[in-house]
């Protein structure tokens, strides 16, 4: 059985992983005052959200935040500048937005007030960084096996009937 | 491709890949009408003045329980124009699975090899060579006036035993095949990659 957390082209988060990551997040929600605090993996798709979801899609601003901070590295390295761990600051008048790559298959997004001092949620998104990667690197539980209880079969019918119920013609 | 164990939730990530203006939009545009509200997002557009994509295209949607799973689908399209190629592999990043939408005019043909040949780039870079990724090719334009038969836009791609399919996006022909089929080819390789 493979390493729960790392498959070839993605993550596997078990539930202790989960908890742990939520307990760290809203501590740091405390800690910055951040309106939004939101982790996501490099594909865009959200992993944590704390803070207050108000009217936000927080599917595209998934998806919006893995293309901004994949963008910002890629200029990062035509301009021969790249480095780890990738921080995008955006200053605002009333909010800054701190974009950060944790890992390579992991970024937080912090929405925080310009009233907060800009230093400090950096210092702060660095440390929740930190504290995700290390607790996503304690634990090797081992999960699952196959995904779908299923014969493939069968599989391929329930995939067809699940499409098939969504799908207007 | 991430999956949630506490909330049984499968996400995965297609990406619409294929030459400018070969419809990889109109698919996305199409399955965001046709799938049912309640189980999709918004269709969000990173658009140039000209309406044409700069960045990507994005929706996602849920399937019902699927063996005790949530299987969540998220869609992108690439931007065809060659100077987008940066943009690209930016969007590939972290797919699950390619939809490799070709444009049946005979006027197109070198530009869908061009695209292919690009993907196929872009793909081995991120250790994901075609072949180790689920993928299907739709030629989507059958309707036009000078579209090639399949069998030689399959010759001049060298597409070889991929799932393939006819299409005429615009008017949603063809398009639930193509997310069918991807989906069915995904969430096996998933399977598979697990077991």
């Amino acid at each position: 059985m493979k390493n729960p957390m790392r498959l070839t082209g993605g993550m596997s988060i078990i539930p202790s992983q989960e908890e742990l990551i939520d307990t760290i997040l809203s501590s740091q929600l405390e800690k910055s005052q951040a309106r939004l605090i939101l982790l996501i993996d490099t594909s865009g798709q959200v992993i944590s959200f704390h803070g207050e979801r108000g009217s936000i899609d927080l599917v595209a601003l998934g998806a919006l935040t893995a293309s901004d901070l994949a963008a910002s590295e890629e200029i990062a390295r035509i301009s021969n500048l790249y480095q780890e761990n990738q921080m995008v600051i955006r200053q605002g008048s009333k909010m800054n937005t701190i974009v950060y790559d944790v890992n390579h298959n992991l970024i937080l997004l912090y929405i925080v007030p310009a009233t907060v001092p800009l230093g400090w949620v950096c210092y702060l998104v660095r440390e929740s960084s930190s504290q995700i990667n290390e607790a996503l690197s304690k634990i090797q539980e081992i999960s699952g096996g196959r995904i779908f209880e299923s014969e493939n079969a069968n599989l391929h019918e329930m995939i067809n009937n699940a499409l098939d119920q969504v799908w207007k013609d | 491709m991430n999956i949630n164990w506490q909330l049984r939730q499968l996400r995965l990530k297609i990406v619409y890949y294929g030459p400018a203006m070969s419809g990889k939009t109109t698919n996305i545009e199409q399955i965001h009408k046709r799938i049912d509200p309640n189980n999709r997002s918004n269709l969000v557009s990173l658009k140039t003045n000209e309406d044409r994509t700069l960045f990507f295209d994005f929706m996602q949607f849920e399937l019902g329980k699927v063996c005790g799973m949530a299987p969540c689908i998220q869609l992108y399209t690439v931007p065809g124009q060659e100077y987008y190629k940066a943009s690209r592999k930016l969007v590939l990043r972290g797919a699950d699975g390619v939809v490799f939408v070709a444009d049946s005019s005979a006027a197109r043909i070198g530009d869908n090899l061009e695209s292919w040949l690009d993907m196929d780039s872009a793909l081995a870079e991120m250790n994901h060579p075609i072949g180790k990724i689920p993928l299907v090719v739709q030629y989507n334009k059958r309707d036009l006036a000078d579209a090639v038969p399949v069998i030689n836009l399959r010759k001049s791609l060298g597409v070889g035993e991929f799932p393939q399919f006819e299409a005429v996006a615009f008017n949603g022909e063809g398009v639930f095949n193509t997310l069918k089929s991807i989906v069915n080819d995904v969430i096996f390789q998933v399977q598979k990659e697990l077991q």
